[in-house]
């Protein structure tokens, strides 16, 4: 609780000294990034214990609101909450200290404060146990990412900004709802009360846990960024600058998932079936949607924040499987689906976060976001090349890196549930398979794209060929997320375990059993299996088969070709403009999707948007003139007559207007004692 | 002679050098007058505090004597000779009328204070309208004169009364606290010759009727 309460303080730190150091912007970024590691760090010092012994922590601070408890509760689930923010703000805050130079003289130092202040928000938000401070602390939030947002200040970041304002809000206001009903249900707006609607002795009429569900699922969803509601996702994260986008994409939109598990299971208790329906439906159409409309863009951070809402498909995918778990009284099922949609959610935050501060690497040194103007960036910034690459990897989900982990708890969750007894089960398990399947192959061939399109080939302009490698702490940032996403990896069997425990102390049963072996269906229900040495070993062995084929049949062979060779273009003189590019490379796909492109169009909130604020000026305009006419000019024009009368008073010695001082204090002093007896 | 006696008396002489500090014309002449005036108030101080036993009255009137009788005198004094608007120094209102409505104030005082009932000042009644019936001549000066430096007297007379409202009814209080009372005084006419001269180096004149200028 103490390295809490040091890493809140440090976060605030760094935005107060960001705030006053406005005149000397050097400073200011480096002490909003070193303070903003600092805390990082001491969150996780925070987490980390409270994750590993499972206990929970609550203690009451003081609260200036009679109507509010300021509960602070350091559960499993928040601890998780807490690492997963930690890791990801250690990176980007050192990684910040010098990519912030890019904004020196465009309000360096006001990003600094809005950053800290974000984090340190988001880290309050999810240790605060009571309704009130929740919602606060999820204001404070959202405008200090729309701060972010418009950073750039162009028409392109303002209006991405206003996007997310208003449906960051109006999620916000569905969220407010389903808090006030849950207030009405039980008393109090302290969430150890929410909790008590999850028994049976004290639970509510369905329809109406179902609607404060239905409200807090498309409240949250609208932050998570899922489909239907994402429309300011792929927006609103690149304007942002790119630590910042790291940030939003990397654990913002999991604060979303966050408050979907919190009211759907904690709250709750996913007391009805098609809850979790509801919610594995809109993960796999979020998967799908998202990393397909990912694979149209050739803007690069676009396209990272569309695989945000593909990956916040995903874990809702595995939040789904867990609830129905919950819900059919499956426990092993619950457990393995919450599993496998936290570890996911972990693991995003870490790849996600990885590739944005790439991108924003990239960017730093190309000053473009499209990728088809980049090319050949891999022999000028090996470093980040190679971070890059790690994290491509790991967001295809490759073994043996982190997100092939995650999934694969999700794929054996939906395994496992499509065993299930029921019709309804039987059915959407394996659809749900096929869709986190299409997904992932998709996944793979966009990020062949980004990798090859960015960094293989030759450059195809200017600036990609002139570009070198970025300054140390950027790769330093980047370098802490790529090892982390091969720890994460390699080392699951012994963090598996601890995000078990999680998702058990979630759903309050006892932890299952991940044990290390080969097999993919558990051969016991409480057991989930999976050991990436393992993997790593046989996918070794894969690498030899046709390593040692080749060596075996080798037979006469072309001397090894050199670096500075041009590749062969058909006997034509090879030109830049024959690499592949990112249209060419997904053209067949495009045409291929065309129906779901289409589907994108309709579900951009930006036209009917547009029409409802132009019905809304043209009634206004029309019911203006009723107002001057009636209301404001013969109030005008009163005021302008009596004025006239009143200027004799104006009369320029000021000793008159000393008497009409004495007048009033006289008058003032009589009023009462007069009157003041009545 | 009884102390109530003298007190009452010598606050009627303060309501007589206050007319004259207002009627007289000279500016260097008033801040003679008002010098006057201020000895006749640190007898009264002197006086109460033999009457009362109050001795931090006395340490009060050593200070009033520095800050009133030598000091504020002295630095207007300085002021008048460093500034000269002949203009400024006609009155606004015949002394007549001056005494008239001098006379009209002590009389409204002698009612305002009639339905006071407090042990401590009951046989200082005349004494404590003089000091109320002060506030209202150091707005009559301020009223009536065109020099705004002389206008400061009006300050000072406002002063006086309520040093005097303050000594009657809280004769016992803290010699630091009175002094405190007393010297602000000081600091106050300052500002207000910084004032005076700051406008006279601009405009060259010390006439109410020219400063109209911030007029809307």
């Amino acid at each position: 609780m103490t390295a809490l309460s040091v890493s809140i303080l440090l976060y605030i730190a760094g935005a107060l000294a960001s705030l006053a150091l406005n005149k000397a912007e050097n400073t200011a970024i480096k002490l909003s990034g070193i303070l903003g590691a600092l805390g990082g760090v001491a969150g996780l010092f925070a987490s980390v214990p409270t994750l590993l012994n499972g206990t929970t922590v609550v203690k009451q601070i003081y609260s200036p609101f009679y109507f509010a408890d300021f509960m602070i509760r350091l559960d499993p689930l928040a601890a998780f909450m807490v690492m997963v923010i930690s890791v990801l703000v250690v990176a980007a805050s050192i990684y910040s200290i010098s990519y912030m130079e890019e904004y020196k003289g465009k309000g360096a130092w006001a990003m600094g404060f809005f950053m800290n202040t974000f984090i340190a928000s988001m880290v309050a938000l999810v240790v605060s146990d009571n309704a009130f401070y929740f919602i606060v602390f999820f204001e404070m939030m959202s405008l200090a990412s729309y701060f972010l947002v418009i950073a750039e200040q162009d028409k392109k970041a303002v209006d991405a900004g206003l996007q997310y304002f208003l449906i960051a809000h109006a999620g916000s206001v569905l969220i407010l709802i389903a808090f006030y009903m849950m207030y009405r249900a039980t008393g109090s707006m302290n969430f150890a009360s929410f909790e008590t609607l999850r028994d049976t002795a004290h639970a509510l009429p369905v329809w109406e846990s179902s609607v404060i569900f239905l409200l807090a699922f498309f409240g949250f969803g609208a932050k998570a960024g899922m489909i239907a509601l994402h429309g300011w996702l792929p927006k609103a994260h690149p304007a942002a600058p790119s630590n910042g986008s790291a940030l939003m994409s990397g654990v913002m939109v999991k604060i979303g998932v966050f408050g979907i598990i919190k009211v759907g299971i904690v709250f709750l208790g996913a007391q009805v079936l098609w809850w979790g329906f509801v919610v594995l439906a809109f993960g796999c159409v979020s998967s799908v949607l998202g990393v397909l409309y990912a694979l149209a863009e050739h803007d690069i951070k676009r396209l990272l924040a569309y695989h945000t809402v593909e990956n916040v498909g995903i874990i809702l995918m595995g939040v789904g499987v867990g609830m129905i778990g919950m819900t059919t009284g499956h426990p092993v099922i619950a457990a393995l689906g919450l599993l496998g949609g936290l570890y996911h959610l972990l693991n995003h935050a870490v790849f996600k976060g990885l590739l944005f501060l790439g991108a924003g690497s990239i960017i730093f040194r190309t000053h473009t976001k499209d990728m088809e103007k980049m090319g050949g960036l891999a022999k000028v910034m090996p470093y980040t090349a190679l971070a890059f690459l790690i994290g491509t990897m790991a967001i295809s989900a490759l073994p043996p890196l982190n997100g092939f982990v995650s999934e694969w708890f999700i794929y054996q969750s939906l395994l496992s549930l499509s065993h299930g007894s029921s019709m309804a089960v039987q059915v959407g398990g394996p659809v749900a398979i096929i869709m986190l399947a299409i997904t992932g192959a998709l996944a793979c061939m966009c990020f062949v794209k980004v990798f090859g399109v960015s960094f293989c080939g030759a450059p195809r302009t200017e600036n990609a060929a002139n570009a070198k490698e970025v300054p140390a702490p950027m790769v330093m940032g980047a370098w802490i997320l790529a090892i982390l996403c091969v720890v994460l990896g390699l080392g699951s069997p012994w963090i598996a375990p601890v995000i078990s425990s999680v998702a058990t102390s979630v759903i309050s049963m006892d932890t299952v059993n991940v044990v290390q072996g080969a097999a993919l269906i558990p051969a016991d229900g409480t057991r989930a299996i999976l050991s990436t040495p393992i993997i790593i070993i046989a996918l070794s062995a894969l690498i030899l088969v046709p390593v040692l084929l080749v060596s075996v049949f080798r037979g006469p062979a072309l001397k090894r070709r050199t670096k500075r060779d041009l590749p062969w273009a058909c006997g034509y003189g090879y030109e830049g403009r024959m690499t592949v590019s990112a249209g060419g490379f997904t053209q067949a796909l495009r045409s291929m999707f065309a129906p779901l492109y289409t589907l994108r169009k309709i579900l951009d909130p930006a036209p009917a948007m547009n029409a409802v604020l132009t019905a809304t000026t043209n009634a206004a305009r029309k019911t203006e003139p009723v107002f001057d006419d009636y209301i404001i000019m013969p109030v005008s024009r009163l005021i302008i007559r009596l004025a006239d009368k009143i200027k004799v008073m104006q009369h320029g010695d000021f000793r008159i207007y000393c008497l009409y001082m004495v007048i009033a204090l006289l008058v003032l002093l009589f009023v009462p004692v007069e009157f003041g007896g009545m | 002679m009884n102390g109530d006696l003298l007190i009452n008396n010598l606050a009627g002489l303060l309501v007589v050098t206050s007319l004259l500090v207002i009627g007289v014309r000279k500016p260097k002449a008033a801040a003679v007058l008002y010098s006057l005036q201020s000895l006749v108030l640190v007898g009264i101080f002197l006086v109460i505090a033999d009457v009362a036993h109050a001795h931090s009255l006395n340490e009060w009137a050593v200070s009033a004597f520095i800050t009133k009788v030598v000091l504020l005198p002295g630095l207007l004094y300085w002021a008048f000779g460093k500034m000269e608007d002949p203009v400024s120094e006609k009155p606004e209102i015949k002394f007549v009328w001056i005494a008239v409505a001098a006379v009209a104030i002590v009389i409204a005082s002698f009612e305002a204070v009639k339905s006071v009932e407090l042990p401590l000042v009951a046989g200082l009644k005349p004494a404590l309208a003089v000091s109320l019936g002060h506030f209202f001549m150091g707005l009559l000066c301020i009223v009536s004169q065109r020099n705004i430096l002389k206008q400061a007297f009006g300050y000072c007379l406002m002063e006086n009364g309520s040093s005097l409202t303050l000594a009657l009814l809280a004769n016992k209080a803290p010699g630091l606290m009175e002094i405190g009372v007393t010297t602000d005084a000081v600091f106050a006419v300052i500002i207000m010759i910084v004032l005076a001269r700051l406008i006279y180096s601009k405009l060259n004149t010390l006439d109410v009727r020219q400063l109209t200028t911030m007029k809307g």
